[in-house]
């Protein structure tokens, strides 16, 4: 039945569409909600540092009319480009290696247990000394931010997967190889691509710390130049920016990792 | 059961009521309770902080409470002060004078501590235009040392152009210093002598601002709207400031143990001590006159951004500190008392 199965699918896609109109809505109004309490709340409290949402959006179209801006925002972005994927090279494999032999993580488990409780504002000094305060300062910055929790996230994830599926392949006689190809790295890709995503949320936070703390350069000299001169309205900007920039990135991130899911799902049913 | 045994709990709970209603009487009236001032710093205790801290063990024994509160940054504190959750505060003129430029309710008092920003440069750097392209390291764009740099190098070399890096945190310049990540920077005198004993000979001062700009002012202290409503109470925090700025220059042995025991101990103080009593870092008299505000505003218009519309009576209120030298006399001996 051709028509039926028309209709069918028609209804179907005016259900799928109906679901996106509601979400969508329901984002929306939210944001209004949001943007109007903070209207308020910049028009009710009085303080030098809360501005309303429309001089902050006025400070931002501003903002963006600039050379300035464009240029802080590619300076700041260079240390990302350079810390976040060294981080995600040799965290994922290191996080990989600990989580399958048990002596190399018993070694090196205080060392990354270390790294990631260490206070990252209290080696940024460390760090000067030891580099300057050029890009690859600021890159090792980011690095240090989102190195240890990749690390430990991949580790979990590898831990996670179900010690009968190796003991099965053990007696069928799998060879290591076999054994990472076929369950110890399909098993492990959800755990990866959450800590790309959790590393990533990381590197943002570096980026921002270095150049609040250490050397402020693009978005962080943006922030304490406007800060001195008690523009609130063009530090809630920029922070905006960074803000929407990071949940745009994870966005990208977590839908990646969806489709690695899927990925996933479908390697293991054929 | 006899009446005696009877009577005995009533009589005992009388006699308890008794004394109960004897001790109540006898007891000394109950203190008032000690106004509290709440003081805003940005960032931790520093050397120039000191006659302040003197000044609170004072305003302590006078009957009042103080409540210091130590801000990351001079902004926080200076909305602190704006907002009321602190009534005094000190730090950098120019944050504070931006703030009142933008409405805040923020009047200048009294000088803090005099200048101590000095231009330090690697040795090998012997003038203004030894600085082409070199990397010079500052606070952030709107802060003190910036405003001093660009008014040095605008009169000294005004087409020299050093390569500007913005380093927060005054360890973290010295730390770029020392490691050679830059050339040169602008420090407090601490700074620089604890530089000098670090790295001996390998940095000089370029310029002195505090000689260079004697009128120009770079740190106060702040009361808010508070202070229309307790002039009293204003008068008795700035004489207390006043007389600790006298005590530390009457007993320079002081210093040295009062650094130890309020900003922890170390060698170093009897040093600084020395450096920040030579260039007579507090004023006896309070360190601030119209005078000095106008050419202070006139400079941090020209080289600090500052709005161009403020006026002295925006940013300070001088009367505390005229009443309070009114009541104590002037300091014999200090020079330059023109213009108040």
């Amino acid at each position: 039945m051709p028509g039926g199965r028309t209709a069918s699918r028609r209804s179907g896609s005016g259900a799928m569409t109906r679901r996106v109109v509601t979400r969508t809505a329901w984002r929306v109004a939210s944001l209004a909600v949001l943007l109007g309490l903070w209207e308020l709340a910049g028009r009710t409290v009085d303080t030098l540092l809360l501005p309303t949402a429309s001089a902050t959006v006025g400070a931002l179209w501003h903002l963006a009319g600039t050379r300035e801006f464009w240029s802080a925002l590619w300076i700041s972005h260079q240390a990302v480009v350079i810390g976040f994927p060294a981080a995600a090279v040799l965290a994922i494999p290191a996080g990989l290696a600990l989580g399958r032999w048990t002596a190399l993580d018993r070694w090196l488990d205080v060392h990354l247990s270390m790294l990631l409780v260490t206070p990252k504002s209290a080696i940024m000094p460390l760090i000067v000394m030891a580099l300057g305060l050029g890009l690859m300062a600021r890159g090792v910055t980011v690095f240090a931010f989102a190195f240890p929790v990749m690390v430990a996230t991949t580790r979990a994830g590898l831990r996670d997967i179900d010690g009968r599926l190796l003991e099965m392949a053990r007696a069928f006689g799998a060879t290591e190889l076999h054994v990472w190809r076929r369950i110890l790295l399909p098993g492990t890709l959800p755990a990866v691509a959450t800590a790309v995503r959790l590393g990533l949320a990381q590197a943002i936070a570096g980026l921002v710390a270095v150049e609040l703390l250490l050397v402020a350069v693009g978005l962080g000299h943006l922030i304490l130049t406007f800060q001195a001169d008690f523009d609130a309205a063009s530090v809630y900007a920029v922070v905006c920016v960074v803000a929407a920039e990071a949940a745009l990135l994870i966005r990208v991130a977590t839908l990646a990792e969806r489709r690695i899911g899927a990925w996933r799902g479908d390697a293991v049913h054929t | 059961m006899s009446d005696a045994c009877r009577h005995r709990p009533a009589r005992r709970l009388a006699a308890v009521l008794a004394l109960a209603a004897l001790a109540a009487c006898a007891a000394p009236a109950r203190r008032p309770e000690p106004i509290i001032l709440r003081v805003a710093y940005p960032g931790s205790a520093d050397f120039d902080d000191l006659p302040s801290l003197l000044a609170h063990a004072s305003l302590e024994t006078q009957g009042y409470k103080v409540e210091t509160t130590h801000y990351r940054v001079s902004e926080l504190a200076a909305e602190a002060l704006a907002r009321g959750d602190a009534q005094f505060a000190s730090g950098s003129i120019r944050t504070y004078w931006a703030a009142a430029s933008r409405g805040a309710p923020v009047r200048t008092v009294m000088d803090h501590a005099a200048d101590v920003h000095q231009l330090v440069v690697e040795s090998d750097i012997r003038d203004c235009e030894g600085l082409e392209g070199q990397s010079f390291a500052l606070h952030s764009a709107g802060a003190v040392g910036a405003a001093l740099a660009r008014a040095y190098l605008a009169e000294e070399c005004a087409g020299v152009r050093p390569r500007f890096l913005m380093v927060p945190n005054s360890d973290n310049r010295a730390a770029a210093l020392l490691a050679g990540a830059v050339r040169a920077s602008v420090l407090t005198l601490a700074e620089v002598l604890r530089l000098e004993q670090q790295a001996p000979g390998r940095f000089r001062v370029l310029s002195d601002f505090a000689a260079r700009w004697p009128h120009v002012k770079t740190t106060g202290a702040y009361v808010n709207v508070f202070a229309a409503a307790h002039r009293d109470v204003v008068r008795d925090y700035v004489r207390a400031r006043v007389i600790a700025h006298r005590d530390v220059l009457a007993d320079r042995r002081q210093l040295p143990a009062q650094a130890s025991q309020r900003l922890g101990p170390s060698a170093f103080w009897p040093l600084v001590a020395e450096a920040y009593l030579d260039t007579r870092a507090w004023d006896p008299d309070g360190g601030l006159t119209r005078s000095d505000i106008e050419r202070t505003l006139a400079f941090f218009i020209a080289h600090g951004s500052l709005d161009a519309g403020l006026t002295v009576d925006a940013v300070a209120d001088l009367s505390y500190l005229a009443s309070v030298l009114d009541e104590l006399g002037r300091y014999p001996g200090v020079p330059g008392q023109d213009g108040r």
